[in-house]
């Protein structure tokens, strides 16, 4: 299926209300939506925060990545940085998240610099490391897991404002789809 | 008696200079491709498309934008590196993201992707870069970007990778 199909064909179940039928795919709509884990996380000022928490009050678009990954990683980079450009007059709950899979090769210098060399604004792009007893269950929650060296796929994970995953994009989504996306979350 | 110790002569003698004799023949074999590539400036300039020293342009299927030049860097995903920072380690047994794009691996018949045995020459080369489709008409994956690259940035990388090629 292509892109703009799987959108429209995940924009209107989410429309659809108690009728859609209720499916976990691969990606597409989330129904019945899921509450995010009680996941301790620490954010880039080094803070514990627990990720509803993270992600309450405001629409998140989550990726998994990690700075020592250079294949998929510098594309989910780029897509995060359009999708920025393209939020720069959106409302500011609109909001980024790179979560690292790998909180043993990661810390909070080696993020900060992964960030900031794809122009991240932390008002609307921040990152997030789990404890390294955490990530499994991170990547099985959001079923991110891919096989190969770099462990993730390359999906967003949508979370509207009561932090409740809500959509899994397909790898490497278009930024203007993702964005038109996180915009319809937000207007529910 | 002085200098008579047979085990320190023979060290010294399977290491020259220091270094292993492997390490010395990969030494050697780097500063022969280097001075190849000083000698042929085509080696030169595909050696940096290759590295992402020179940019390539690059857009993910699907995508109105292009990418970036650092993540479009052939050795991104082509590359032993990819294993060596992934937290998958059981290093030693993983494979890189993608194939190391050797001289065998072009030019010898392998079957790719499920397809018949097929081999590369610059032509299918080139049209792999700018189409995803490989020479036996399979499509390689989406996360490949497709390549805005012109006849000369094409014919150098061919070369570079069957004639140059990277030290591995």
């Amino acid at each position: 299926m292509s892109t703009r199909r799987s959108v429209l064909a995940g924009a209107a179940a989410l429309v659809a209300g108690p009728w859609a039928a209720r499916a976990h795919q691969a990606f597409g709509p989330v129904q019945p939506e899921l509450a995010a884990p009680a996941l301790p996380l620490q954010d880039m000022a080094g803070k514990p925060v627990a990720l509803p928490a993270l992600l309450a009050g405001q629409v998140t678009a989550v990726q998994l990545m990690f700075t020592g990954c250079s294949a998929t990683c510098p594309i989910q980079g780029a897509v995060f940085a359009d999708a920025q450009a393209r939020l720069a007059k959106a409302q500011a709950d609109l909001r980024l998240l790179s979560v690292s899979i790998d909180p043993l090769g990661d810390d909070l210098a080696a993020m900060r610099a992964w960030l900031a060399k794809f122009g991240a604004q932390p008002g609307r792009w921040a990152g997030a490391l789990p404890r390294a007893k955490d990530a499994d269950a991170l990547l099985d929650f959001l079923r991110g897991r891919a096989p190969g060296v770099d462990r993730h796929t390359a999906q967003a994970f949508v979370f509207d404002r009561r932090a409740r995953l809500v959509f899994r994009t397909e790898d490497m989504p278009q930024p203007a789809e993702l964005v038109a996306l996180m915009q319809r979350i937000a207007q529910r | 008696m002085g200098g008579a110790n047979p085990k320190v002569d023979l060290k010294l003698a399977s290491k020259p200079f220091g270094l292993g004799l492997s390490k010395a023949c990969s030494l050697m074999a780097t500063l022969a491709a280097w001075q190849a590539m000083a000698a042929d400036p085509e080696l030169e300039r595909g050696r940096q498309l290759y590295r992402g020293d020179a940019p390539l342009s690059g857009t993910i299927t699907g995508h109105a934008q292009p990418l970036p030049p650092l993540a479009t860097r052939c050795i991104n995903c082509h590359s032993r590196d990819s294993v060596a920072r992934s937290p998958a380690v059981s290093a030693s047994a993983a494979q890189p993201f993608a194939p190391l794009l050797t001289r065998e691996r072009l030019l010898e018949p392998i079957a790719r992707r499920g397809g018949p045995p097929s081999r590369y020459e610059l032509a299918t080369f080139c049209r792999l870069l700018r189409t995803g489709i490989d020479p036996a008409y399979v499509l390689i994956p989406r996360q490949m970007p497709r390549y805005a690259i012109d006849d000369a940035q094409c014919r150098a990388l061919w070369t570079y990778l069957t004639d140059g090629g990277e030290p591995r």
